[in-house]
């Protein structure tokens, strides 16, 4: 049985069951008494369906009973998200620039995530939070967001900004030289000829109140330090039997490798075997049938064995009802 | 068919790659001139090669480059903003504006050839809408200025049901189904051309296997029943059905699955 720790990540390609199986940890640990957040940073959001919970409570942790076990359930909404961040002001969000790119598929996502899950973890009010991320690449981008953080929020670029904000017009020699050495104000002013005038100046006011807020992204960037401690955290790379995608899983461990630790697991979803060993087909159509399905199970169980990380097999439920599907995986985890 | 651009999407794992790639190669085989995409990833290159099929390798970065030349007539500028610290760190963090230039880039080189078909391996639906909802996202944040134009001229293609055609793959299971709907739904919203719904790899449209069949895949005939059932509620009846293809290398996959859309994919237009 593997223990809660602080953080669980569940990752993996698209739909090999990241959120279903994020969901029956949730379960499983909060029968075993835990406190537990289970938050889902993928636009899809397919935690909405699976645990019935209410667009009005998106962004912020709903509670959830589920079998006579209770726990959190937080659907990440960038803008609500934002709203967290410390000098936080309400007309910032009017901000035409800003309102669209914290959208739900604004763009903003990841990075908004990564502020999500600071802010929950220096809560303290969970023994265990988990982690249902976005599918593959989008997975990656949500681990470079500290680095993209970093890069943004260099000291010079604030200077220039701050600078742009207060006082458009009177241009000290040293700003300016700090200006054409950046390329910002030379691109602002081909911006205009593209853009328009208004927008290069709700441009500057957003970058600005973005700006004024950067100690919170920064911050967040605290979370690689959970993530790369196996005292904290449980990483469950997730795979699917009837997907074709060992190259996307092993890119997507080979990204992930600089924070990864012992208590890696590789979780194969929607295994057969245990059905497949008891049919005994007659006819060739089902004999080949039979074979192709075992050849695929085995294909997916030999990669993950060469990765060298503990491996999990957990069989399909063939249930239409989420629900019966949650209560027979949570058991899976007992093992 | 005359589309010009096809667009594929669904929820992850439900098999784009494969059935891209397939479309890719019966368009082929019809002699028409084909290029496919897999937007921003890596394609496998192997994969296309063996299989014959052309395809546009390209970064969003070097996009936004080619774009940029060509909007300010400059082959330098793009180069330059692309490198300049700060823009580039800016492009990170905004991936909605890359995912509209990369949009761009490819509704450019259709207009620039007219003989051209695309077939673009689209990200998973969530994705897919932060990608289709860029351009409107960035012409509410612009709101004059050539880009708009642009982004218009955009909007216009992806409306217009002649050039563009745009596929939503599901597996038969209730979340994959679910996601396809909302994914529909988003489009629809933005106003793009319907999208057309595939339930791929479906045990139920396979060969019977009469007495041999299993209670495993009994079971899941139920489920799929049930998925149809909800679609021909909400849609009508399920034209396209691609049947569990019982192979697990891509090549022959592809090869079996381009045999299928010959058979039974024929559109009457």
């Amino acid at each position: 049985m593997i223990k809660g720790k602080p953080l669980e990540i569940f990752c993996g390609t698209g739909g090999v069951g990241k959120t279903t199986l994020a969901t029956s940890r949730a379960v499983f640990l909060a029968g075993q008494k835990q406190k537990v957040l289970l938050i889902t940073i993928d636009p899809s959001r397919r935690l909405k369906e699976i645990l019935n919970l209410s667009e009005k409570n998106a962004g912020n942790p709903e509670t959830v009973k589920f079998e006579g076990v209770s726990f959190s359930a937080e659907l990440m909404t960038p803008s609500e998200a934002f709203k967290k961040i410390k000098s936080y002001k309400q007309e910032d969000l009017k901000n035409p620039i800003l309102k669209i790119l914290t959208k739900p598929f604004g763009g903003m996502n990841e990075i908004l995530a990564l502020v999500e899950v600071d802010f929950h973890l220096k809560s303290e009010k969970f023994d265990t939070i988990i982690l249902d991320t976005p599918p593959g690449n989008h997975f990656i981008d949500f681990l470079e967001s500290s680095k993209k953080i970093k890069d943004f929020f260099k000291k010079t670029y604030l200077d220039i900004f701050l600078f742009l904000e207060s006082n458009k017009k009177n241009k000290t020699p040293k700003l300016l030289s700090l200006l054409v050495g950046s390329g910002i104000e030379k691109l602002l002013n081909l911006m205009d000829k593209i853009t328009g005038k208004s927008f290069v100046s709700k441009f500057i006011e957003s970058v600005n109140i973005v700006y004024q807020n950067r100690q919170t992204f920064l911050d967040a960037l605290e979370i690689q330090a959970f993530l790369k401690d196996p005292r904290k955290s449980n990483w469950f790379l997730i795979t699917s039997v009837d997907h074709n995608k060992m190259d996307e899983a092993s890119l997507i461990k080979q990204k992930a490798s600089p924070f990864m630790h012992k208590d890696n697991y590789f979780l194969i979803n929607k295994c057969w075997s245990s059905y497949l060993t008891s049919w005994k087909p007659s006819s060739k159509l089902a004999k080949d049938l039979k074979k192709s399905l075992k050849e695929r199970e085995s294909d997916v169980i030999d990669f993950a064995a060469k990765t060298n990380i503990n491996v999990l097999k957990f069989s399909e439920v063939f249930d239409l009802r989420t629900h019966e599907q949650i209560k027979k995986l949570s058991l899976q985890w007992e093992k | 068919m005359k589309n010009r651009f096809y667009v594929i999407s669904g929820k992850g794992g439900v098999g784009k790659t494969i059935f891209s790639l397939s479309l890719a190669l019966n368009l082929l085989s019809k002699g028409k001139k084909v290029l496919y995409n897999h937007f921003d990833q890596e394609p496998d290159e192997a994969l296309c090669k063996s299989l014959g099929i052309p395809f546009i390798k390209l970064t969003e970065e070097e996009c936004l480059k080619a774009y940029i030349n060509k909007k300010l007539k400059s082959k330098v500028i793009g180069n330059w903003v692309v490198k300049a610290p700060f823009f580039n760190s800016l492009f990170n963090i905004l991936p909605g504006l890359k995912n509209l230039v990369y949009l761009g880039y490819l509704i450019n080189r259709l207009q620039d050839d007219p003989d051209l078909i695309i077939v673009l391996d689209s990200p998973s639906s969530g994705h897919a809408l932060t990608l289709l909802e860029s351009p409107s996202n960035f012409r509410e944040i612009l709101k004059t200025g050539a880009l708009v134009k642009d982004i218009n001229e955009i909007e216009n293609l992806l409306e217009d049901s002649v050039f563009t055609k745009i596929f939503i793959l599901f597996l038969p299971s209730s979340l994959a189904f679910h996601e396809a709907v909302e994914l529909r739904e988003g489009i629809i919203n933005l106003k793009f051309v319907e999208p057309e719904m595939i339930m791929n790899s479906s045990f139920l449209k396979m060969p019977d296997l009469g007495g041999d069949t299993p209670t495993f895949l009994r079971e899941k005939f139920v489920i799929e029943n049930l998925v149809l059932n909800e679609y021909e509620e909400k849609f009508g009846s399920l034209k396209k059905i691609i049947p569990h293809i019982s192979k697990t290398d891509k090549t022959a996959l592809i090869k079996e699955l381009n045999s299928i859309l010959k058979r039974d994919f024929n559109d009457k237009r």
